[in-house]
């Protein structure tokens, strides 16, 4: 056969909801076994001691519950149709989806010659349980009732009947399709539109690995050009269990311990994976990228056996002598074998044999490694193949060998073959790159793959460098303490170790080490100087992300990059090629592009990727085509036909300036023919026009102190100077080939994304030249992205832009070429970067947030009737224990009052008396005078509270308050504090009482805030009572020195249980709004119903730390309610401190000890200790909890992809109120509108608000909803903007460019709304059902009219139907309704009107009355 | 306010350098006269820009040290120690 390409590949297995977090459990060595939820099978199943079919003597296996998602909207499904239909086939589905776009097909699919191959078994899935307990357990349920209680009466049978049949799932054509299992194929050709052939194939256990064979069988004869070959399973139904418990199979120990010398037996898992194959030449051709090479298969059986269920020796050894065979290759040259290993005794006895008998006994050398995935998902029957296939491609794609578990008492077999099974990951080291995949099913079925790293099985030769690279040391370390204990003794190529706390010494002699102490000590990060990196906490902890940045022309000439070409092992481009004689602006440019490639291409070669791309000037063209936007394919012809010399204009000029584009901008005044050109940073930009304006706009601003110098290019490139030399640009960037780029890139033009619509990419890209670059509003607007590393991609000076525009935030910038020094010094530079980026934690891309899909329903759990119908009476009652018992009901029940009044009341009386105040304090308050400051807030001003910004918006939003920074209340409690030791120098604050937060302090715009501080003193010593006028106060007790620490008294929680989610995802996956600056969380959990726990690197911004233990409390509340999830803090009682403020990235243990929790509140107690000794205990922290139900928690946390409004099944949408409290309403408002919207809200009366609201947002997610539904992508509600024509009727605008009309009604606590689909316009109307008056009747209708009410009609019903249908014609045509009677009601079905000749659709519900139409547009 | 002496000079600019680079110089060894601002502080073009702008902030236009800077040649800057912005500023008040 020829050699088959993986060239994209997705999963869902236990522990993992995507194929990252897959690699990152192997890697990681994740047990994912976990105790069977109670939705799959009912507790009442387990029972170790029982021997019986139906009780089962284990109860742990691999689970995909939570992580089963499924997104009917992008695959075309009917929400309502996901509930019945069967879960395995949806997530076939959704995973073969993503192995496409993993592929990169999407967009270009030969589906003519695409074809799916899965294996799937025959078991009882979910689907078909359900529809067996409808169908069949209900008739039997039934017949028994009949025969137990023969005067049971039909209607209460068939009421109980009903009840068990409600419970069992919705019925439907969805539902009974499961039964056909080729679904699971057909309808990923159906929904997918391929047109190759499409089927299941069952071969047990092998399935997955026989329908891989299918897959290269179909490549190879030339029938497919792509294939999607994988396996699904997801079945834990209970007769697929007993089946395991009676075959003995499962393990009583609970645990897969697979070549163990104690394994008993396996655990049975779930999952899907798929694999996308194409040819290697056709892969190759296209450029695809390739995760692995299938060269070989084999497929036996044992023909007779002992049993079916023993395997046999002869048939495994066939199947590995057929793979091998037909892979040519030599199977002493194997580096990883992923076994069947299914931990039974027998099972794994038999394939140790044969892997001895094939490959023989150990060798002197490395030993090639042994492992089973089962170890960590359990067995995933006819998906455990692909489970493997999958964990090997990704092994030798990462050239990274991972773990198998549990095997810690090697069977004494194992030392008979050539491998060895390890416990950790580890590097492949001189092993060969190719591996064996086995899978053997039931009934003697045997599958071997043979597969190799797509560069050959040779471990790749590392080109020496030429002289003597400096070594490297690397650490890691979960704290700084534990970093500086292992310092001194570390050698430079050692393990690193692991944690957030890392350091990186290039060259790391003894003056260095000691410089590192020193630095590790001070416990700050540290960034490149003397070769040496530093933190606490990565960056990319925080959850900051990395940007690739391209730099313009520069003056110097490009560095020599032979070196790293060499070690790329590519050719230097022509345009670098080492030249003394200067280069003109022309091949100036072309330098600037290749080596923009070059270094990008090394960076990625080293695993350094970028989550986005962005440019300087012309570097934002090498930013186009390093991202994808620009395709590979074009991009040479592209960069070449940009001509950069012809940028030239004659005459014009440049100068760098030594100040911002405000003072150059000022320093223009009264000159023609110049204009700023470049905003490059707060201390650097760039003029551009004709030159004896240049030249004086220099010398005006030396005079005033500013350096200055004129640059030796002549282009009006980025001014208006520009425009007359468009014309041949606009014609090359007009025919600019585009495709959708694999990363995103944004335009320091608009200082936003590239837009997704060609034309307009188009259009900015002609726009870049003409207007200035932005690079300082860019930069501020990446950061406000969660960009905080940046990495240069050339000559330049965008590191020191960087550095300058972000004084006082956290971040990384490091270039990745060096300015001085031979060609090895930029191999020494990369170096650099990939040590500096290691530190940060962005040597492994980090997983995209998963986007929230709704979750597949799994399990088919016990009916339970839950009072559906009320129980039958049997017999006596018994005796009822009650005291008041035998009583009238209303007596009993007031007695009942009584007594539980006296005893509450007795309870307070106690409660009183213990909390009886202290005598009053002896010494009288001296208060003195107030003193007043003053102090400016904006997210210019102070950056990190860019990070703290309550709502996220599209990426580059235009509009900061959109964002809405609000200033936390503990930095607040920061500058009252700071305020008050102003007061009072030499002090300490030693407490903070009494604290208040009174209302949002948002900063932008900016604003001038006064904090009024006032000197007093009591018994208790001195105190300044603090006044942040308007927004919160506080009391801050003043000492000569903070008082002694006492022990710790934050005793350990009782049932301690892990968070479920971790630290990294508490940001990621964003239950905190934080962002890099306020992400100090680093440990979360355990936690119970008391309290939680957890670790923080302490936060650079002012009152991080504080915030963060604030955050701790925030996602307790989250973690256990399920409504009003966000809380706020309000107000503490008293934060007592026994020291210093701890130092930026130091470690801080936090325990919350809650002590009230209600609907409106919770209050806790906190504790934050420093390696063991209390820094800080907060008593009374009360956060105020915001009401706010499930859909409402969804529109929080994803608003881009979730809507508060309903789109009915007519096709309008609705929404009714998710909040109660003034409070919640105006957090839905901030979410939805923007500024402008905002200012109208703002001009409704107080009266009108409400339904206003609700009117906008039903407009809003109808439009939304409307875009999601034709394929648009994530839209957030302030995308779609709302307002009002003078008439009153309403218009939107989408960002995507969508013109849509819509109309809305209100009424009560409901809003709808309609979008007018393919250029109609929509009319609707809403009215409450109730009695009209007879006045009402005689405007509205005509007799005629009134006769027109079907029979069945209720009155009130008819003439609010015909009402709200009159209003409905009126608004679509724009006019109003000024004689109803006009607009007369000519025919009426129960759910249409004519109308004027309009046909109007009309709904009930409940007690409101929906009327709406569509009028085409006037011809 | 004039720094009248070397010392008094010197630890204004060391002042003014951690103003501008960070607390972190200073964990490299003392700030001296001989402290070069390329080679030893590795000082880059926009910290240069924003020391200048201490310094006038500090000192006021008595001290041109935009002037000064641009009688020197690229290598000179980059040669430039401590001692002699010190030197200049003495010279200047």
């Amino acid at each position: 056969m020829p050699d088959v390409a993986i060239v994209g590949l997705a999963a869902v297995f236990p522990g993992a909801a995507d194929a990252a977090a897959y690699w990152r459990n192997l890697v990681g060595g994740v047990d994912a076994i976990t105790t069977v939820p109670a939705t799959r099978w009912d507790p009442v199943f387990y029972d170790p001691a029982a021997d019986a079919v139906d009780r089962f003597y284990c109860r742990r296996g691999g689970f995909i519950d939570g992580h089963a998602g499924f997104d009917p909207v992008a695959y075309g499904v009917m929400p309502v149709a996901v509930d019945g239909a069967e879960p395995d086939q949806l997530l076939a589905l959704e995973v073969a989806g993503r192995a496409l776009a993993d592929a990169a097909l999407t967009d270009r699919l030969p589906r003519e010659r695409t074809g799916v191959i899965l294996g799937r078994g025959g078991y009882l899935t979910a689907g078909m349980a359900r529809l067996s307990q409808r169908v069949r357990s209900a008739e039997q349920l039934d017949t028994t009732l009949a025969e137990l209680v023969p005067g049971l009466a039909p209607s209460v049978r068939a009421g109980i009947r009903a009840a068990f049949a409600t419970q069992a799932g919705q019925p439907g054509p969805e539902a009974a399709i499961g039964l056909v299992p080729n679904l699971a194929a057909s309808r990923i050709a159906n929904r997918l539109d391929l047109h190759g052939p499409a089927y299941t194939v069952d071969a047990a256990c092998a399935s997955s690995l026989v329908a891989v064979d299918q897959a290269c069988a179909e490549l190879a004869r030339g029938r497919c050009d792509v294939v999607l070959a994988g396996g699904v399973h997801v079945c834990h139904d209970v007769t697929f269990w007993s089946v395991f418990t009676q075959l003995g199979a499962l393990s009583r120990a609970q645990q897969i311990r697979p070549f163990d010398r104690r394994a008993d037996g396996l655990l049975i898992g779930e999952g899907a994976g798929v694999v996308v194959l194409k040819r290697r030449a056709d892969a190759e051709r296209d450029g695809d990228r390739i995760y692995a090479v299938i060269r070989g298969v084999g497929v036996t059986s044992d023909g007779r056996a002992a049993t079916p269920m023993r395997p046999r020796l002869s048939g495994q050894v066939a199947a590995l002598a057929q793979a091998w065979r037909e892979a040519a290759c030599d199977p002493r040259e194997v580096g990883m074998i992923e076994a069947h290993g299914t931990a039974t005794p027998a099972g794994d006895g038999v394939e140790l044999a044969a892997l001895a008998e094939f490959f023989g006994g150990p060798v002197n050398g490395p030993a090639p490694i042994l492992g089973s995935v089962k170890s960590m998902i359990g067995h995933a029957m006819p998906a455990a193949g692909i489970a493997g296939l999958i964990k090997t491609a990704l092994a030798l794609h990462h050239d990274t060998l991972p773990p198998s578990l549990h095997c810690d008492e090697p069977r004494p077999e194992v030392a008979t073959t050539r491998f060895q099974v390890r416990a950790a990951a580890a590097p492949w080291g001189d092993l060969p790159r190719r591996a064996g995949v086995s899978a053997f099913g039931f009934g003697g079925i045997n599958a071997h793959v043979v597969v190799e790293a797509a560069a050959g099985a040779q471990p790749p030769r590392r080109r020496p460098r030429p002289t003597t690279a400096p070594a490297t040391l690397r650490l890691a370390a979960p704290t700084v303490a534990a970093l500086l204990a292992r310092l001194d003794d570390a050698p430079a190529d050692g393990d690193p170790g692991a944690g957030p706390a890392r350091l990186a010494l290039l060259d790391p002699t003894a003056e260095r080490r000691a410089l590192a102490r020193k630095v590790i000590e001070r416990g700050k990060p540290w960034r490149g100087r003397h070769e040496l990196w530093f933190t606490p906490a990565g960056l990319a902890h925080a959850g900051g992300t990395l940007a690739f940045v391209c730099p313009g022309i520069e003056v110097v000439q490009p560095p020599d990059l032979t070196a790293v070409a060499a070690a790329l092992g590519v050719p230097l481009p022509p345009a670098l090629a080492p030249t003394d004689a200067p280069r003109d602006l022309e091949h100036q440019g072309l330098a600037v592009f290749a080596l923009g490639q070059l270094l990008d291409g090394a960076l990625r070669a080293r695993g350094l990727t970028p989550a986005l791309y962005a440019g300087h000037s012309i570097g934002e063209w090498t930013a186009m085509v390093a991202s994808g936007l620009i395709p590979p394919a074009a991009a040479a012809d592209f960069v070449g036909g940009l001509r950069p010399g012809s940028l030239e204009v004659p005459d014009v000029v440049f100068a760098a300036v030594g100040c911002g584009a405000e003072v150059a901008g000022a320093a223009l005044a009264g000159l023609a023919d110049v204009a700023v050109s470049h905003d490059n940073c707060p201390h650097q930009s760039i003029v551009c026009g004709r030159h004896e304006a240049v030249v004086e706009v220099v010398r005006r601003l030396a005079a005033r102190g500013v350096l200055g110098q004129v640059l030796p290019f002549r282009s009006g490139f980025h001014s208006p100077l520009f425009t007359d030399y468009l014309a041949p640009h606009r014609a090359h960037l007009g025919a600019l080939p585009l495709a959708t780029p694999r990363t995103p890139v944004w335009s320091a033009t608009s200082c936003a994304p590239y837009p997704r619509d060609p034309a307009a990419v188009r259009a900015l890209a002609i726009l870049h030249l003409v207007t200035p670059v932005r690079f300082r509003e860019l930069v501020l607007a990446l950061v406000a992205a969660g960009v905080r590393g940046f990495v240069q991609l050339g000559v330049g000076s965008l590191v020191n832009f960087v550095d300058d525009t972000l004084r006082g935030v956290d971040h990384l910038a490091i270039a990745a070429s060096a300015d001085k020094g031979d060609a090895d010094a930029q191999l020494t530079q990369l170096d650099r970067v990939a040590a500096a980026l290691w530190v940060e934690g962005w040597d492994q891309p980090l997983a995209a947030p998963v986007r929230p899909l709704p979750r597949l329903s799994l399990g088919v759990p016990l009916v339970r009737l839950a009072g559906a119908v009320p129980p039958l009476a049997v017999g006596d009652r018994g005796d009822v224990a009650a005291p008041l018992a035998g009583l009238p009901a209303p007596i009993a029940a007031a007695l009942a009052d009584v007594l539980r009044e006296a005893t509450d009341a007795s309870r307070a009386v106690v409660a009183a008396y213990a909390a009886a105040p202290s005598p009053p304090p002896a010494v009288a308050p001296t208060p003195s005078a107030p003193a007043v400051t003053r102090l400016r807030l904006g997210v210019d001003t102070h950056p990190a509270l860019l990070d703290h910004c309550f709502y996220r918006q599209p990426p580059g939003w235009p509009e900061p308050a959109d964002r809405f920074p609000v200033v936390p209340m503990t930095m607040m409690l920061e500058l009252m504090r700071a305020a008050a030791l102003a007061l009072a120098p030499g002090r300490v604050a030693i407490a903070l009482e009494d604290v208040a937060a009174l209302r949002w302090l948002a900063v932008a715009p900016p604003v001038e805030v006064e904090l009024r501080c006032r000197l007093a003193a009591d018994a208790a010593g001195e105190r300044v009572e603090v006044e942040l006028v308007g927004y919160a106060r506080a009391t801050v007790r003043l000492a000569a020195a903070y008082p002694p620490p006492p022990p710790p008294r934050t005793a350990d929680l009782a049932s301690p249980r892990p968070a479920p989610v971790d630290a990294a995802r508490l940001y990621a996956d964003r239950w905190m709004f934080h962002g890099p600056a306020y992400a100090g969380v680093t440990a979360l959990g355990p936690l119970d119903d008391a309290g939680i726990d957890g670790a923080i690197t302490t936060p650079a911004a002012t009152g991080g730390l504080l915030d963060c233990s604030g955050q701790l409390m925030g996602y307790w509340v989250m973690a256990r309610e399920r409504i009003d999830r966000l809380a706020m803090p309000i107000r503490i009682g008293r934060i007592a401190l026994f020291g210093d403020h701890p130092a930026a990235g130091t470690v801080v243990g936090c325990r919350v000890r809650f002590t009230d929790t209600t609907a409106v509140a919770v209050r806790a107690d906190h504790e934050l200790t420093v390696d063991g000794r209390v820094w800080c205990r907060i008593d009374g922290w009360e956060d105020r909890r915001f009401d706010s139900d499930e859909v409402l928690w969804q529109v929080l946390q994803y608003p881009e992809h979730h809507a508060l409004a309903e789109l009915t099944a007519d096709g309008y949408a609705v929404v009714t109120e998710h909040w109660r409290t003034v409070a919640s309403r105006e957090l839905v408002m901030r979410r939805y509108l923007g500024v402008r919207e905002r200012a109208d809200h703002d001009a409704v009366g107080p009266r009108g608000r409400r339904a206003w609201l609700l009117g906008r947002i039903a407009i809003k997610d109808a439009v939304r909803r409307h875009r999601w539904a034709a394929g648009a992508g994530p839209l957030f509600p302030v995308e779609v903007e709302v307002g009002n024509h003078a008439d009153g009727r309403p218009w939107v605008t989408v960002t995507d460019g969508a013109a849509l009309a819509v109309s809305v009604a209100h009424k009560d606590d409901q809003a709808v709304a309609l979008v007018g689909a393919a250029g109609t316009t929509p009319g609707i109307d809403l009215e409450r059902i109730e009695p009209r008056p007879a006045s009402f009747v005689a405007v509205a209708m005509t007799p005629a009219e009134l006769a027109r009410r079907p029979a069945a009609e209720e009155v009130d019903a008819w003439l609010t139907r015909a009402w709200a249908g009159k209003e409905a014609v009126g608004k679509a045509r724009g006019t109003a309704v000024t004689d109803p009677r006009r607009l007369a009601v000519t025919a009426a079905t129960a759910d249409r009107l004519t109308i004027d000749g309009v046909t109007v659709y009309t709904r009930r519900d409940r007690e409101h009355m929906v009327a709406w139409t569509w009028l085409e547009p006037a011809p | 306010m004039t720094d009248a002496t070397t010392p008094e000079i010197l630890a204004t600019v060391e002042r003014l350098l951690i103003e501008v680079v960070g607390d972190e110089l200073t964990l490299t060894g003392p700030i001296t006269l001989a402290t070069s601002f390329g080679g030893d502080l590795e000082l880059e073009s926009i910290e240069f820009v924003a020391l200048a702008e201490q310094l006038h902030a500090h000192y006021g236009a008595r001290v041109d040290f935009v002037q000064w800077i641009s009688t020197k040649e690229l290598d000179q800057i980059i040669a430039l120690t401590v001692g002699d912005l010190v030197a200049f500023i003495a010279a200047a008040t």
